[in-house]
């Protein structure tokens, strides 16, 4: 299979798939559940994550040279394959579907009051899909391009915060019923599961020395730099984080910077522009891996139209749902936080890369019982087949 | 033509460009600049009399002119709500409010008699105006205090805005803004603080220009009896604090009051102390004026037989700047080290620790917990206070219960 992504591509594309709301809507949501005892919820999503991606780097590992759908299809077979990557399109729909609604929540306060909606889902659906289109290799390069341009703001942000900011001690903490706090963590888990992503990357990786160095490290850094933010914003809005739903924005506007230096707003609102759209890319990417797979086709020159068909129909999904069926932000966060069905359906989806995992680890000591070796010509003959059949079909993963 | 398809369809980023310029740069082009649309509000004015708001606001216009001089008007608005009064503001001007560049709020005594938090709330939820702008308590009429802001700014280039956060720095010691005031309703301490500007015919500083007195060489009409000059009131800072509870207006620290309320507070910045009738082997009756270029103050936090004490810690660090005595001689300006007797460092310590032992009985009679006492025992000792409290008939009257003590050490430099 063509490797199109390095290992560091894929790591750096894990940091930045860990924030977005997370910076602005998150902090306050969490606050008005469980107080300043949030970061504790934080740390169990991020814990979990973490888990996860441990898991998942070694189903990774284990299968450089197949794909997910095929993985998958070796497991459980065709059609709980096509269920499962059903279920993770639509966990994407709905993480794409924040994205679009909090992000136009968030860019209309801090730059236009008046820009109207469809500028900024012009904006954003046009260049997420645009990356989407040029394939994950342009993808991968374009975060490369971009890490250091966020990485560096945020650090330059979390640095001022720390050095200017009024900072108030945060304790007492842990004031909280701990079934709160996990209560919390599991009504927010469709902003965690940051690293499955990774699944539908997989056949796709070159690996490479020591990934893990890169992947993990990237990974803690991220992770580290978000819980900074969470103990600045709740320290500087100790009581009143529920009434600043853009935290970034917000927690930069109240540092007393010198007024020769002037309002660095600016830093926060294009750090956060240039996070939609690499998010949205990466989004609009699963989620068009996971319907392709869905309506696969036995063509490979018909798979470039299918995959055309399956780009316009989540957009045009996209738009129904922005516009119809949740109008505001507040809507779409009733239900994505307040009811049932959007936390039980990403721990369901969470729950993939545990599976997969176990699948992994029976398959390898399955591996260990029998003798590799081949007893017969006509064995190897088939063996050969197998290689061959399996080829072709890797190929028509290629057009995707 | 056939060649420019074909180069878009292998090329399809540049069909993105272009469908980007056709969106987006007719629009762009005739957009108008904001300036044009948004009022500018520098400084804000909020009066309450009975149940309607009247508002008034510096407002900056752009003007072109040859000289560097910005151009700032004082408009004004009435309504039922804050937010009428304020867009009827704007209105005169034919724009919209635009509240980004608002640095400094005024409020007037019954704003904060009947409650801030409630009043301020158009101001909270608007997300251009930053929770780190300025809110002064003007005990008069804050329309009248705009407009010598105004003219202050016009003749001589200070901006209140400025003054209020030179205030919160070095008079406050900490922040005086719209989100400390939230801090008075939600926070456990239930207290916050505010600077006081207010208008003075005897004391301040002179706005200047605009309501002038009758004007030289004017001729008054009725009579040709002496003129009748009124004389412009000036704005006066002098260090006085507003301590809010839950909100409301519950104590006005007076200027001594607010020296005794700086001894409980860090701070790097340089402030007084006067020593009178002072004598040692160095001085005879003397007055000394001593700088207090730094306060350390820290707090040391305790429990006896379940009952808090609350210590206060403080070394502060003074220079002697003055000298008032009679028969001064030679030795005073050789060996200035050898001031710093033990009798010296004692009546010191103890004119601060009395200073501040006043200060905390003016706040514990007010039940204004000004220093955040509830909260430092509830981070460092969570369960012993809030067993303390549970035992408590009246919860809401546990300063009076908080044993205090006050540890000076003062160093002379």
């Amino acid at each position: 299979m063509t490797k199109t992504i390095s290992a560091r591509q894929l790591s750096l594309i894990a940091f930045i798939s860990v924030f977005s709301l997370k910076l602005t809507v998150l902090p306050s949501l969490f606050y008005s559940k469980v107080g300043i005892d949030a970061i504790f919820s934080l740390f169990i999503i991020m814990a979990f994550d973490f888990l996860e991606l441990l898991l998942i780097f070694h189903v990774l590992k284990k299968n450089q040279d197949i794909s997910f759908y095929q993985f998958l299809s070796n497991k459980v077979g065709k059609y709980f394959a096509k269920l499962i990557l059903l279920l993770i399109f639509i966990y994407y729909f709905f993480k794409m579907l924040l994205l679009c609604s909090g992000g136009y929540n968030y860019a209309s306060l801090a730059i236009f009051k008046e820009a109207p909606r469809h500028l900024f889902l012009f904006i954003l659906l046009v260049s997420s899909c645009s990356l989407y289109l040029f394939k994950s290799r342009s993808y991968a390069r374009t975060i490369e391009f971009f890490y250091p341009i966020v990485a560096t703001m945020f650090v330059l942000f979390v640095g001022i915060a720390l050095f200017t900011a009024p900072l108030q001690d945060i304790r007492p903490l842990l004031t909280t019923p701990a079934q709160n706090i996990f209560e919390s963590s599991f009504m927010f888990s469709v902003l965690g599961g940051n690293y499955l992503f990774m699944l539908l990357f997989m056949g796709k990786i070159k690996f490479g020395k020591n990934p893990n160095r890169s992947v993990f490290g990237h990974v803690v850094f991220a992770w580290a730099l978000l819980m900074v933010f969470y103990i600045i914003d709740y320290s500087i809005f100790k009581y009143t984080a529920v009434a600043h739903p853009h935290a970034i924005s917000e927690i930069i506007q109240y540092l007393p910077l010198p007024s020769i230096l002037g309002n660095f707003d600016w830093i926060a609102v294009s750090f956060m522009l240039v996070l939609f759209v690499l998010q949205g890319g990466l989004f609009i990417y699963c989620m068009c891996y996971s319907l392709n797979k869905v309506f696969e086709v036995k063509e490979v020159e018909k798979m470039g139209a299918v995959s055309k068909v399956v780009l316009v129909f989540v957009n045009l999904l996209l738009l129904l749902f922005i516009y119809v069926v949740f109008p505001t932000f507040s809507d779409l966060r009733t239900f994505a936080f307040n009811g049932l069905f959007v936390p039980i359906l990403s721990s369901v989806v969470m729950l993939v890369p545990i599976i997969c995992f176990f699948f992994e680890l029976f398959n390898s000591k399955k591996r260990t019982k029998v003798a590799p070796s081949l007893k017969s010509t006509e064995e190897f003959v088939e063996a050969e087949n197998q290689k061959i059949l399996s080829l072709k079909v890797r190929k028509d993963e290629e057009t995707i | 033509m056939k060649k420019l398809f074909n180069f878009l369809k292998n090329h399809p980023i540049y069909c993105l460009i272009i469908v980007i310029c056709v969106v987006f740069l007719p629009g762009a082009i005739i957009a108008k600049p904001q300036t044009e649309s948004k009022l500018i509000i520098r400084a804000l004015g909020i009066d309450k009399a009975g149940d309607e708001y009247q508002v008034s606001a510096i407002a900056f216009l752009p003007k072109a002119s040859q000289s560097f001089q910005e151009n700032y008007k004082i408009v004004e608005g009435k309504g039922r709500t804050l937010y009428d009064a304020v867009s009827a503001a704007a209105k005169e001007t034919g724009k919209d409010i635009g509240l980004a560049h608002t640095g400094i709020v005024f409020v007037n005594d019954e704003i904060c008699q009947e409650g801030l938090v409630e009043a301020i709330d158009f101001l909270v939820r608007d997300y251009s105006l930053g929770n780190d702008t300025y809110v002064v308590y003007v005990p008069e009429s804050t329309k009248e205090l705009v407009e010598a802001a105004h003219n202050l700014a016009m003749s001589s280039g200070i901006h209140l805005g400025d003054v209020a956060g030179y205030d919160e720095r070095k008079v406050v010691h900490g922040e005086s803004n719209i989100e400390s005031i939230y801090d008075s309703a939600y926070s456990p301490s239930k207290c916050s603080l505010m600077t006081v500007m207010e208008m003075s015919e005897e004391e301040g500083i002179e706005p200047g220009g605009g309501q002038s007195a009758g004007g030289t060489g004017e001729e008054q009409s009725g009579g040709g009896g002496e003129q009748e000059q009124k004389p412009q009131k000036k704005i006066l800072n002098e260090e006085k604090i507003l301590i809010l509870k839950e909100g409301k207006k519950a104590l006005i620290l007076e200027p001594e009051q607010t020296k005794k309320y700086k001894w409980t507070k860090s701070s790097n910045f340089a402030d007084a102390l006067t020593l009178e009738n002072y004598s040692d082997k160095n001085f005879k009756n003397a007055t000394l004026s001593l700088s207090v270029s730094s306060n350390n103050v820290s707090q040391r936090l305790s429990f006896k037989n379940g009952k808090p004490i609350f210590t206060f810690l403080i070394k502060p660090k003074l220079s002697i700047v003055e000298v008032n005595q009679d028969n001064l001689d030679d030795d005073i300006f050789i060996d200035v080290s050898k001031f710093e007797t033990e009798k010296l460092k004692t009546t010191i310590n103890n004119k601060i620790k009395n200073e501040v032992y006043d200060f905390i009985q003016t706040f514990v009679d007010a039940n204004t917990d000004i220093n955040m006492i509830y909260e430092k025992f509830n981070a460092e000792k969570t369960s012993q206070f809030q067993s303390f409290l549970a035992g408590l008939e009246n919860k809401e009257n546990f300063l009076s219960e908080i044993k205090f003590y006050v540890e000076v050490d003062c160093k002379i430099e």
